[in-house]
């Protein structure tokens, strides 16, 4: 028994297995509270109304569920037709306030989760392409949990770490021949083995259940008794496993591939004697199936990879089709229980003989002649290398700088135009008529349609617009990420016309490294879809249809605000101004993020300068009038109805109702 | 010296383990090689009469060589009957020996040529207008940026239209083996490994035995000795890069049965539709191999400062590794991305080169563009060159055979 003790003093503290014990369980904790992302950003952002529906149509989708939904589809997409008539109504004194209140509360209530809606809607869809096995459930924190199948890098380290100088070390300082000379000598190997077998079974289940707690503290990981299929990941499995037992699966798979490769490294050790073999070995047998083979391929080797990536022995097929030649390509075949099993039985019949030989190899015999033990000498933690991705941000504040979705861009002289041929973009000086191209480098758009033009946005003297470029590499099917769309906002100093990229970000969920595909979750999928876009010193806000996301140029963060973006919407650089869903003016802080409502000011139309709002009353015939931004001062500004009203630094342009004609209003009237 | 150098590149990489995993990973690599044209080309389909390799082959000899009109107006009378009897996708899908057909059905047929002629010749075709264009955007940006004063810009732009202007691709031939060879990565990890396996027991391994004192009492020790090894590990490194480098060029010529194109431009791989520098094909795969080169060697000298202060190479291995993903796996992620700093300071862009030369990227340096490869090329040779210094300042030095020499040297001159 103190033999046993020596050897865990040993392995533990001289060898410092625990501190490495330690550390990997720290690195993992932080890498994944750092590089966690919910795979349905939609899900997480709406979580209370998404759960509102959840409640209703929670599990199995019953035809009863299926109705309830399309029924509610329905009732939402006439409630917003509704919504829309009433506000009419009210607005043209069809109906009195009160009716108006009254109908709108009753609307109000259908419309109170409909971006629930839309997402369980998609999840319905999903589950509709099979219904027997795929159930309503949250699966942001299952998706995490199981759904990665990527290799846990920190976990592949810490058994490297931990295995390679048990044997190595012995043999370094030829300690290895005066242990056998001992009567304990062959115990020695057997406590080694035991030791680390203990270590590494620590390490793998302590990583499982701190990622269980951490996905079951963010997400939630309700319903664990639901078929694994209800994941989109395993939508194609034909195995009959719940969500618990497919994460409990993956977990002892995964530490049977750490035990595996702890025995794999530890047979190397014994036969090659020397750390650099071991380590190469260690390393060349995971690393290189991992990015030079096909998961189809890896899944049916006899390695430590497979159990330690376990997620998809339980993926059905992934087919697909060649657009070029019709063929249906496999891209991953499904493992089947029986060859799972031959595998896990080779595996399992690979360590025993690892493990006979490492104790054949380490019995009592006379060998050559021993020598004293040095101790090695290995005492510090190597620095890692820090690699700061940084982002392309610039804090220098916007001064006076006013944004109105629906004004022309007043770009310090010069107007954009765009060829109706090439859909270039080019500024055109207006007092000279001089143009110029508006993308400075001569590169962009020239050997590629892919390459355009977004959106843009003046903040003088800068003119700011957004780009979006997909590349594509190798475009075989079988290699589905291989290509990527980037969308970058670009800074163009229009005094200089010098310009810089002042944000980035690839768009595609789907990534591809080596080969290996992985997910980084749909988070910036909103970039593809906007519209437009304004900006201040800290954020950049995009415009789509479904309402504004406000990004923080340097955390690279994002935030959904709720903004219908059916009207014109403006920017003081503090302050957002829109018409809510009743058409009455709103202002949203952005740094406070409070909401005010100008309860007098219903607009059909609006646009703001520096100091006044100028809008089209619904409530006052559509008349143009202006007030201050705190809503005081208001004033008539012009007699006619209108539909439209804009404004830059000089007047204020009216469309007028009737006639459709532009009517240019002095300021300083 | 010279000698020294043999002796401490034999000791360190003349070893049989080494040479097999030499072997082991050129192996691997070969495989890989054929397994990515199996996978990637629609060629790779056998030899039948009516498969796409042997379509494609039959009709090559009607269309490589210059491009002229005739071949435009010849392969677009052979591929125009084709689309418009697929336009409306009412002829039939099924796949047999349609005898009217090339590889047994219309689609088929039509997809072929749209792929692998229409497509690059219009491509071919049209380079010279479109780069004909960037010249005179850039011609115009530095004659604009010339009078606003701006120098930088107006250099950049003159460096944009010297590269642009006159590019042309006046020959069809077959690309599609150097598209994948210009993108094939996974030599570059069993490069990595091989040197990370090699430069790891340099220190080491001396350390291990105590030998590393042992040698201070010689007068080649300390310094000289830590050159040699120094040496002797670019050797290696060139050695291997070299190896593999060549390695993979063979090993496309083989899977895909062809170097044919190694003459076209660079820019004719569309891909590199902006590329950096105006050569040819076969010139690039040296140039590549180079700055490979140079990138491994800057890894590995790192790797070699890392591994010099650690008595056995656990530590050195894992740091050494786990720094070397941390480079590849950053700079993956981020070759996309515009930001050229990025690219700059990775010395593991110059291992896929493509992200350098692909693009017609700038930094600016004392008012003068500088492109992002050749900045790169610097950046990693400088910090080679720091890392040697380290190395050889923090190297061990004979304190008491040198205090010797000093006290023989003072009975001398009394």
């Amino acid at each position: 028994m103190p033999g046993f003790v020596y050897e865990i003093k040993k392995i533990m503290l001289h060898q410092k297995a625990l501190l490495y014990i330690v550390i990997v369980l720290l690195f993992s904790t932080v890498w994944l509270a750092v590089s966690d992302s919910p795979y349905d950003n939609a899900m997480e952002q709406y979580k209370s109304e998404y759960e509102w529906y959840l409640e209703k149509v929670d599990g199995y989708c019953t035809d009863e569920y299926s109705l309830y939904l399309e029924q509610e589809a329905a009732r939402i997409a006439d409630a917003k037709e509704k919504q829309s008539n009433l506000l009419e109504s009210y607005y043209d004194g069809k109906i009195s306030e009160s009716e108006y209140k009254k109908e709108s509360q009753e609307i109000g209530k259908i419309l109170e989760h409909q971006n629930g809606f839309e997402v369980i809607y998609q999840q319905y869809l999903y589950i509709c392409e099979n219904a027997e096995n795929r159930y309503f459930l949250q699966i942001n924190g299952w998706m995490g949990l199981i759904g990665g199948g990527t290799l846990n890098f920190v976990l592949f380290f810490g058994i490297l770490l931990l295995v390679t100088p048990v044997f190595c070390s012995e043999y370094s300082c030829r300690m290895d021949a005066l242990i056998l000379t001992s009567k304990e000598g062959r115990k020695s190997s057997s406590h080694k083995l035991l030791i680390i077998i203990a270590g590494v079974l620590l390490m793998c289940v302590s990583i499982s259940l701190i990622e269980y707690g951490f996905y079951s503290l963010k997400y939630g990981l309700p319903n664990g008794n639901y078929p694994i299929q209800s994941l989109s990941y395993f939508a194609a499995s034909s195995k009959s496993i719940t969500l618990f037992e497919g994460y409990v699966c993956i977990a002892l798979l995964r530490l049977f591939g750490g035990l595996f490769l702890a025995n794999f490294l530890m047979f190397i050790s014994v036969v090659a004697k020397k750390y650099a073999v071991t380590l190469l070995t260690g390393a060349v047998s995971v690393i290189i199936p991992y990015i030079g083979l096909s998961k189809t391929s890896i899944y049916r080797l006899p390695l430590p990879l497979p159990f330690l990536l376990g997620t998809d022995f339980f993926a059905g097929d992934i087919v697909s089709n060649d657009a070029l030649i019709g063929d249906e390509k496999i891209v991953f075949a499904e493992i089947d229980t029986n060859t799972m099993l031959i595998l896990l039985s080779v595996s399992v019949l690979l360590c025993i003989l690892a493990v006979a030989w490492i104790l054949r190899c380490n019995s009592n015999k006379w060998q050559l002649k021993s020598r004293k033990r040095r101790n090695a000498a290995a005492l510090a933690i190597m620095l890692s290398l820090v690699l700061t991705m940084a982002g392309c941000s610039n804090n220098e504040k916007s001064q006076n700088y006013v944004y109105n979705s629906s004004a022309d861009y007043d770009c310090m002289g010069y107007e954009i135009t765009q060829d109706a041929e090439t859909f270039g973009y080019y500024l055109k000086n207006a007092s000279t008529g001089e143009t110029l191209n508006l993308v400075r480098s001569p590169m962009f758009g020239a050997f590629s349609d892919e390459e355009k033009v977004c959106a843009f946005c003046v903040c003088s003297p800068y003119l700011y617009y957004t780009t979006s470029v997909t590349e594509s590499y190798v475009n075989r099917v079988g290699n589905y990420n291989s290509s990527i769309t980037k969308v970058a906002v670009v800074e163009l100093n229009l005094e200089t016309l010098e310009e810089k990229i002042v944000f980035e970000q690839i768009t595609n969920s789907g990534r591809s490294l080596f080969g290996i595909d992985y997910e980084t979750g749909d988070k910036w999928k909103f970039l593809e879809f906007h519209y437009a876009f304004f900006l201040n010193s800290n954020s950049i806000f995009f415009i789509g249809n479904d309402g504004i996301t406000q990004v923080n140029r340097s955390a690279k963060s994002i935030t959904k605000l709720d903004i219908p973006t059916n009207g014109t919407i403006s920017f003081d650089g503090e302050s957002i101004f829109y018409k809510n869903r009743q058409s009455v003016l709103t202002r949203y802080c952005v740094s406070s993020g409070e909401t005010y409502a100008y309860e007098n000011i219903v607009a059909y139309d609006f646009c703001i300068d520096e100091q006044s709002i100028y809008y089209v009353s619904r409530t006052d015939g559509n008349l143009v009038y202006s007030c201050d931004k705190d809503g005081n001062n208001k004033e008539l500004i012009g007699d006619v109805p209108a539909m439209l009203v804009t404004c830059d630094a000089d007047g204020i342009y009216v469309l007028a109702k009737e006639d459709g004609e532009k009517i240019v209003l002095n300021k300083n009237r | 010296m010279t000698r020294l150098i043999r002796y401490e590149f034999y000791k360190l990489f003349c070893k049989r383990s080494m040479l097999v995993v030499l072997i082991l990973f050129s192996v691997i690599n070969l495989f890989k090689i054929n397994d990515e044209f199996h996978s990637y080309s629609y060629l790779a389909d056998g030899n039948d009469s009516r498969s796409w390799n042997s379509v494609y082959w039959q009709l090559y000899e009607n269309y490589s060589g210059e491009i002229t009109a005739e071949k435009i107006n010849h392969l677009l009378g052979l591929y125009q009957p084709l689309a418009d009897a697929t336009a409306d996708m009412t002829a039939s899908t099924a796949t047999g020996n349609n005898p009217n057909t090339m590889t047994g059905n219309i689609y088929s047929d039509r997809n072929i040529l749209e792929k692998y002629y229409v497509q690059p010749m219009e491509y071919f075709y049209n380079y010279r207008t479109y780069s004909s264009e960037v010249a005179k955007k850039a011609k115009e940006n530095a004659a604009f940026y010339k009078e606003q004063g701006q120098i930088y810009e107006m250099r950049k732009n003159s460096v944009i239209y010297n590269l642009y202007s006159g590019r042309s691709i006046s020959a069809f031939a077959y690309q599609e083996m150097y598209n994948y060879y210009l993108n094939y990565d996974f030599s570059n990890i069993l490069v990595l490994l091989l040197c990370l396996y090699g430069i790891i027991s340099t220190f080491v391994c001396e350390k291990e035995t105590q030998m590393d004192m042992l040698l201070l009492t010689n007068p080649n020790g300390g310094k000289k000795t830590t050159s040699a090894k120094i040496v002797a590990v670019t050797l290696f490194v060139i050695s291997v890069v070299i190896w593999f480098s060549t390695l993979d060029y063979i090993g496309f010529a083989l899977s895909f049965g062809t170097t044919q194109g190694y003459n076209l431009p660079l820019y004719a791989i569309s891909n590199f539709s902006t590329a950096a520098v105006n050569c040819n094909l076969w010139q690039y795969v040296i140039l590549s191999a180079v700055t490979r080169t140079i990138g491994v060697w800057t890894m590995s000298m790192v790797f070699l400062l890392i591994s010099m202060f650690w008595r056995n190479a656990l530590i050195p291995f894992v740091a050494d590794f786990g720094a070397a993903l941390c480079l590849i796996v950053t700079g993956a992620s981020q070759s996309h991305l515009s930001n050229v700093w990025l690219k700059i300071i990775n010395p593991y862009s110059l291992l896929t080169n493509r992200v350098l030369f692909g693009k017609t990227e700038f930094i600016g340096f004392a008012g003068y563009p500088i492109q992002s490869f050749l900045a790169a090329i610097i950046f990693a040779v400088v910090v080679g060159l720091i890392v040697i210094t380290a190395m050889l300042i923090l190297s061990k030095r004979n304190y008491h055979c040198r205090d010797r020499r000093i006290k023989c040297l003072d009975l001398c001159t009394k």
